[in-house]
């Protein structure tokens, strides 16, 4: 305290419930007298308020606030990165940390990817050899990258009214892996690769933003009936 | 782990750095460092998230200047199709953005931090430790700092009130 009243430090500290007991009692004893302070911290906690408000106001909404379709229950989880070994079941027991810590929650991080109660489950292999995973963006801009071009195949991405997204890789021979992370989708592909990959995005996604080979990204905006874009991954084609 | 401090991480940083893309790619960079090499004190994960992402936000502000400097003569290439949705909410939105965006850029990276902390709830002491500082003093630097924005955002100032 200076000259008599609480100081602003003080008045955050009680505010913010930081204060000892000792410092508590007698600041609540000074307040109970000095209109003076305990007007300030009023006007400190109102001010703290409407901060708070104008914060939220300026906010854009986060990835779980924005999507309002799908259970609420399972929305932050959504984001939770959840890799997919493709082609042949390739092992992944050598593979980096963060891929060895995300098998070991593949169980848990599963339902993330394919909602319980919906239709899916594991990814799916159909007998042409097809491979499809099911999953929520949790933000209005969706990142796709692709680790290469290819020596053939293409790129469909294409935006619709499906509630959920879809990744297919067809027919993945090279050990093709699809990295599903909270605003994105990589494509861990090779060269020699000819697999096509197939990205279905429901309209909740406002733009996507497309890498390969760590070429300059490419913005594509959907319009808002929807939008299919082709992109040729043989850069000898395009 | 992820759905207890997600949703908070990402509204720090959008604040923080004042661009939602950016607070995008910095949490979901930050998740992908904690899954790889997660900090040694495990009861201290919340701050350890925010420092990291802090950090990552503060280097990505700085590279991305560059990047759009140099890009500044070519955004012409970039395809697009169709409007986006509804422009006059995103219009007001934009303004809103832009308002309290502002205001936080009026403020210094360690007020910033201050204000957005305590905002997210986190305690004095962590504050502290994540700003170098001492917990006695975070009292005071709150309170500098919430004057400041709230009066960068027209809001009134309880020395004037009382």
């Amino acid at each position: 305290m200076s000259a008599g009243h609480a100081d602003d430090g003080e008045l955050i500290r009680l505010l913010d419930g930081e204060s000892s007991a000792d410092e508590r009692a007698r600041l609540e004893h000074h307040l109970a007298t000095c209109t003076v302070c305990a007007a300030r911290r009023e006007a400190l906690g109102r001010l703290g308020g409407a901060v708070t408000a104008a914060l939220a106001t300026g906010d854009v909404a986060g990835p779980t606030a924005r999507r309002r379709t799908g259970p609420p229950a399972r929305a932050a989880l959504r984001a939770a990165a959840v890799l997919l070994v493709l082609g042949g079941g390739v092992a992944v027991a050598s593979a980096q940390p963060v891929r060895a810590w995300l098998r070991e929650r593949w169980a848990d991080l599963r339902g993330i990817v394919v909602p319980r109660g919906e239709e899916g489950g594991a990814p799916r292999t159909e007998p042409s050899g097809a491979t499809t995973v099911r999953f929520v963006p949790t933000a209005t801009v969706f990142t796709i990258e692709l680790a290469a071009h290819q020596d053939g195949g293409v790129l469909t991405i294409e935006v619709s009214a499906d509630s959920m997204a879809a990744a297919t890789v067809r027919p993945g021979t090279r050990g093709e892996e699809l990295i599903v992370l909270p605003a994105g989708l990589r494509i861990a592909n090779r060269p020699d690769g000819k697999a096509s990959y197939d990205v279905r995005l429901p309209r909740s996604v406002a733009e996507v933003r497309l890498r390969i080979a760590g070429a300059p990204e490419r913005r594509l905006v959907p319009t808002p009936e929807g939008h299919l874009w082709t992109i040729v991954l043989d850069e000898r084609e395009r | 782990m992820f759905a207890a401090h997600h949703a908070a991480l990402y509204r720090y940083i959008s604040r923080f750095a004042g661009d939602r893309d950016l607070a995008e790619d910095v949490v979901q960079e930050t998740f992908i460092r904690l899954a790889e090499h997660p900090p040694a004190d495990a009861t201290a994960i919340r701050a350890w998230l925010f420092t990291v992402a802090t950090n990552l936000a503060r280097d990505s502000l700085k590279i991305r200047g560059r990047r759009r400097r140099l890009l500044a003569d070519r955004e012409g290439w970039i395809p697009t199709a169709g409007p986006a949705p509804d422009p006059a909410e995103a219009l007001e939105r934009k303004e809103a953005r832009g308002r309290v965006r502002r205001a936080l850029a009026q403020l210094s990276e360690k007020e910033r931090m201050l204000l957005l902390m305590r905002e997210e709830g986190f305690k004095h002491r962590e504050i502290a430790e994540a700003l170098g500082t001492t917990t006695a003093s975070v009292g005071t630097l709150i309170a500098r700092a919430l004057v400041k924005l709230a009066g960068s955002l027209g809001l009134t100032n309880p020395s004037e009130e009382s």
